[in-house]
């Protein structure tokens, strides 16, 4: 998937947003197996992409740990068979992970413009992200089945 | 035994008649005979021919319409192998486009070492700008070396690895490239804004920049070698409370669709 993510993604560009496949797999596999579960995607994916990327090796597993965190929250609370969890959790993980990324760079010496940040990767992201969300959510339906629902 | 006697009186009369037509017809005389049963066999004979056409025409059809799935299926699978034998030839001849220009480029600067190197991926974090080639250390690759494409500067090499290296592209908040105005050689410093267009700084307001001057590297620093291109000037702000001019630079490059780049070895010797 950290493949997927640093070769094919950028390819599939959407309103100028490259899709974070990873994000998507962490927020569905939290709201189909609570926290925990999406904890250990959330760090193994971050371990991985941490060393494909450019910035501070745990920007990407601090932020997806964030994601899983807080949709884990809403795993727990909120009645699981509802078609809109899906979308409502995907644009909230896009807005906690960026927000966090864009966070932990500021402070660790990567400062990013938090206007171009803005417009040009968090709003296009959580458009792509409404797209593709549901797709990914099917999928890991399937692949990892969910014990409440 | 009535009718078996009609019935041979009938043949013997046949027999002679035609005798008699055999004998007749060389001299003519068969003439008016033959013209009445054309005349009046010509309308029947239209009539069944056309019958006859016309279904021997729908037999064929019938017999077509059996064969045309077959016909289909092979007219599909050529039509099929033609689109995949173009789509190869239209990514031969991209490739073909893009060397020729990377070529041009090592052409067009003989004092530089490049080593031609595909870009594999980029960063997963799209906060940042950076992108991975498949060269490393073993090819002799080394951080800061200078990353350009037959149209201009990309970025310099931010980390190596043994086969692959990381760059940092002109767009990310992180990179400065020291660079001046082609046609008034005012210096400053482009920036990267985490956007496609680029900032360049900390020129003197009194300098004569102007839209679509281009904007090249300076080579102050060494990181750079000189005159590399960087892009073109879009806006320029001037502020009577400010130092310095604050420039919006048009990339040179499209970094969205970079596929292969130069990697200068020896920018020190270019410059």
């Amino acid at each position: 998937m950290a493949v997927l993510q640093t070769s094919v993604m950028p390819s599939l560009r959407l309103a100028g947003a490259a899709p974070d496949l990873m994000l998507l797999v962490v927020v569905s596999v939290s709201l189909l197996q609570g926290g925990r579960s999406g904890l250990a995607w959330a760090l193994a994916g971050g371990l991985l992409l941490g060393l494909l990327s450019g910035g501070p090796f745990l920007a990407i597993a601090i932020s997806l740990a964030l994601v899983s965190a807080v949709i884990g929250v809403a795993h727990a609370n909120l009645p699981r068979e509802t078609v809109w969890l899906p979308f409502a959790a995907g644009a909230l993980g896009t807005l906690i992970d960026k927000a966090a990324l864009w966070a932990i760079l500021q402070v660790s010496g990567h400062p990013t413009p938090w206007l171009s940040s803005l417009v040009l990767v968090l709003l296009p992201g959580m458009m792509t992200h409404l797209l593709l969300i549901y797709p990914v959510y099917w999928l890991m339906r399937r692949a990892v089945a969910s014990p409440g629902g | 035994m009535k009718t078996r006697l009609d019935r041979r009186a009938v043949t013997i009369l046949l027999l002679l008649a035609l005798l008699v037509g055999a004998v007749l017809r060389p001299a003519g005389y068969l003439k008016p005979a033959q013209d009445l049963v054309s005349t009046l066999f010509a309308p029947l004979q239209y009539g069944l021919t056309w019958i006859t056409t016309r279904v021997s025409h729908l037999l064929a059809t019938v017999q077509d319409l059996g064969a045309m799935p077959a016909k289909v299926s092979e007219l599909q699978a050529t039509v099929d192998r033609l689109m995949i034998d173009n789509v190869r030839l239209h990514e031969a001849e991209i490739e073909n486009t893009h060397l020729r220009e990377l070529l041009q480029f090592r052409l067009a600067n003989p004092s530089y070492e490049m080593l031609a190197a595909e870009v594999i991926g980029r960063d997963p974090n799209n906060l940042l700008h950076y992108l991975t080639i498949d060269r490393g250390s073993v090819d002799g690759l080394e951080a800061g070396m200078p990353v350009v494409t037959a149209r201009g500067l990309v970025g310099h090499i931010d980390e190596v690895f043994p086969r692959t290296a990381r760059v940092m592209l002109l767009t990310d908040p992180a990179s400065t490239v020291a660079a001046l105005i082609q046609s008034s050689r005012a210096t400053g410093i482009v920036q990267g804004e985490g956007r496609r267009s680029l900032t360049m700084r900390f020129v003197e307001q009194s300098e004569p920049v102007v839209k679509d001057d281009i904007v090249l590297t300076s080579g102050i620093g060494g990181t750079f070698p000189k005159r590399l291109v960087i892009g073109q000037v879009v806006s320029v702000h001037r502020s009577d409370v400010e130092m310095f001019l604050e420039i919006v630079v048009q990339s040179a490059v499209n970094f969205d669709r970079l596929e292969s780049v130069l990697v200068i070895l020896d920018a020190g010797q270019g410059n």
